[in-house]
């Protein structure tokens, strides 16, 4: 029982992670179709930015070309904290720039372009973080207390500090977003682009606008969905790759145009991941690597008996 | 007939005939003398590298066939290269066998492992296939280390496994080819059977394309719905087209371990093998088949000169803006671009089959330089 609970918290933990990128993921296809593959790496850097802006101005290359980022950043959590929230606003700065000047000039119902820009995106990101910081982990302080003694102790499993505080930012981001969609004018042109594109275009809705918003929503989102990672993970360039096929198959298996779907399927990965795999290991250790090989059928499985997902909108054509 | 061109034939007729055989034998010619240039010029290792530029062009051409004839986006080729190289390590370590009787059984093994990871994907549309061909293409190498099942002894795991089996030519080939009996001469060796076995790859492919099933390829790209209406069972016909892509793949893993003779897993990744395949297909050119050969070379020897010049960190972002490039400014690719330069030079003027309507002559040779007569 204790093992069980165990492995609940830490796939509960995990689960927070997925749903966050999954979420990212989730807002760019549904104004769109259109499934970000460098939304990973975007993460990546952001995170990078905030660990420079918070952690150690004087040993990151880029606090040398970006002299103003060297200055101190007081005590940590509140320097961390506000060092997450401006690399989430240069992130967000990012993705709106990135859908206006690489992603606007195509015709979005054309896959094979969106695809081939986020792909070589992928790659300019990921090489360019190697080169800039090299590929050696670095520990990422967490925003929450994060000690040996950090914990709650629920029937002999220890639900970290850090689990409840993962939990509490997905919260705090959901309820943000909530706000954004259902009470600004923004989240209202979002919906409606997302809803119907060509009617939200005849009656005035700015629709590359629109998207520039949803892009820079989710490369806001995706970089604190790595800020919370990276403790556990370590900073080190390749951190979000395979995370990212975990927040794939949670949005698949939500069903990749709904944002509770992202959220139910972002905590069922992290459960499945954490208990299948863990006990699958307990029979044999040779198991453990098959972390990954559980997304994937997750995946498979989802689009043999249920394509749209747990709460995704079947999709009817007309034709 | 003012096209132009500094050379202008007619479709069948014996000019187009002579040009045809001078440019085909020029090209073979030039594809012996090959290895025996490199020989000279760099030594057998570039003739290696040159073998790696071949029958990674059959993977890229498998890919092509799925992303530029057929519309669908899948990026798992390294996962299918990957396959048929341990099958064929295994067979050949674990139970004798000969290389060439490994080729239908990874080709076979390839292709049923694409239908069965393409079927669910293949029934929706929209970007399924290329969501579940990442996370394919991302788990393979975990699931080839796999200590359990003997998986991870027959592919060697995390170190890899070595091929004792050596590929030498036998005398009479020797004496032919003009080389001798020490490994690396083999590599010349190898190379006529790899240039062979691609050669065959893509006049298969070739003909596929211009057969019934490639139209209904084409057909399926160019408008699903019209396809559907036409009579074309669009399932059966992306997941054939899915299972011969990975099938080509598979063949490419055969040469892969027979060119290197060792294979591991950490090769066979999403981000060192399958996104470089994908931008050697966008540089060649994507839905042509010469593309696939152009993209190959580019990305081996191109690729070498970058980590050469120590920018090996780089050579990855290198590769990224290389393909945002040419998606914006070059969709067509290298090949599309000397289509361009070789329109101004030869002109091709199809020639309908007695008895055909002028509209059905289409798919006859070199198509693709055939460019309709203006009306007069």
């Amino acid at each position: 029982m204790q093992l069980f609970l165990q492995r609940l918290f830490d796939g509960l933990d995990n689960g927070a992670v997925y749903a966050v990128v999954a979420v990212a993921l989730v807002l760019i296809f549904k104004a769109t179709t259109l499934v970000n593959f460098a939304q990973g790496e975007l993460a990546m850097f952001g995170t990078f930015i905030a660990y420079i802006l918070a952690v150690e101005p004087d040993d990151a290359a880029l606090s040398y070309t970006l002299g103003w980022a060297s200055w101190e950043v007081g005590f940590l959590p509140f320097g961390l904290l506000a060092a997450i929230f401006v690399a989430m606003a240069i992130s967000a700065a990012t993705g709106a720039a990135i859908e206006r000047v690489l992603i606007r000039p195509f015709d979005p119902t054309d896959h094979l372009p969106v695809v081939l820009i986020t792909l070589g995106l992928f790659l300019i990101l990921n090489s360019v973080a190697g080169y800039l910081w090299n590929f050696n982990p670095r520990p990422f302080p967490s925003m929450f207390a994060s000690g040996t003694d950090d914990f709650v102790s629920i029937g002999g499993a220890r639900l970290r500090h850090t689990v409840i505080g993962t939990w509490a930012v997905m919260g705090l981001m959901l309820l943000a977003l909530w706000f954004i969609l259902t009470k600004t004018k923004a989240g209202l042109a979002f919906r409606a682009v997302s809803s119907n594109t060509e009617s939200a275009r005849l009656v005035g809705v700015r629709v590359g606008r629109t998207l520039m918003f949803g892009w820079a929503l989710a490369a806001a989102f995706g970089t604190l969905g790595g800020s919370l990672v990276a403790p556990k993970l370590f900073l080190q360039p390749n951190m979000m790759a395979t995370l990212l096929i975990f927040s794939f198959a949670a949005a698949t298996v939500g069903g990749l145009d709904s944002l509770i779907g992202a959220v139910v399927g972002g905590i069922t990965i992290g459960l499945i991941q954490s208990i299948l795999v863990g006990y699958l290991g307990d029979y044999d250790p040779a198991f453990i690597i098959l972390s990954l090989a559980v997304a994937f059928l997750c995946i498979l499985t989802v689009l043999w008996f249920k394509p749209s997902g747990l709460f995704g909108t079947a999709r009817v054509e007309r034709v | 007939m003012n096209s132009g061109a500094m050379l202008t034939l007619k479709q069948g007729s014996r000019e187009h005939r002579n040009y045809l055989i001078v440019t085909w034998g020029l090209f073979i010619l030039f594809a012996i003398a090959l290895p025996y240039i490199l020989t000279a010029m760099f030594g057998e290792f570039q003739v290696g590298r040159m073998n790696r530029a071949l029958y990674l062009a059959v993977a890229i051409l498998g890919l092509n066939l799925v992303i530029g004839y057929s519309g669908l986006i899948a990026l798992a080729q390294s996962a299918f290269i990957g396959i048929g190289a341990f099958v064929t390590t295994s067979l050949i370590m674990d139970h004798g066998w000969d290389y060439w009787m490994t080729i239908p059984i990874s080709m076979g093994a390839t292709f049923v492992v694409g239908v069965l990871v393409g079927i669910p994907a293949l029934r929706i549309k929209g970007l399924y296939l290329a969501l579940l061909t990442v996370a394919f293409a991302a788990v393979f190498p975990t699931l080839a280390k796999l200590d359990k099942w003997g998986i991870a002894d027959r592919t060697g795991g995390v170190n890899g496994r070595n091929i004792d089996e050596k590929i030498v030519a036998p005398s009479w080939v020797q004496s032919i080819l003009g080389i001798d009996d020490t490994p690396d001469q083999q590599a010349i060796y190898k190379y006529f059977i790899i240039a062979g076995l691609s050669a065959l790859a893509f006049w298969t492919t070739r003909n596929l394309i211009k057969s019934r099933p490639g139209r209904a390829i084409i057909a399926i790209r160019d408008n699903e719905t019209g396809a559907a209406v036409s009579g074309i069972n669009l399932p059966l016909y992306k997941t054939l087209t899915f299972g011969v892509s990975a099938a080509l793949g598979g063949l490419a893993g055969v040469m892969w371990a027979m060119n290197s003779a060792f294979v591991g897993e950490q090769d066979f990744g999403f981000a060192p093998l399958a996104i470089p395949l994908l931008v050697g297909l966008v540089i060649g050119g994507v839905a042509t088949l010469e593309g696939a050969i152009v993209g190959s070379l580019v990305w081996v020897f191109v690729g070498e000169f970058t980590r050469n010049l120590g920018l090996d960190i780089l050579s990855q972002a290198l590769f990224g803006l290389i393909l945002i490039l040419v998606t914006f400014f070059a969709p067509g690719g290298v090949v599309g671009f000397m289509k361009q330069m070789k329109a101004r030079l030869v002109r091709v003027i199809p020639q309908p089959p007695a008895g055909v309507l002028p509209s059905a002559s289409a798919g006859d040779d070199l198509v693709d330089d055939v460019v309709p007569e203006p009306a007069v």
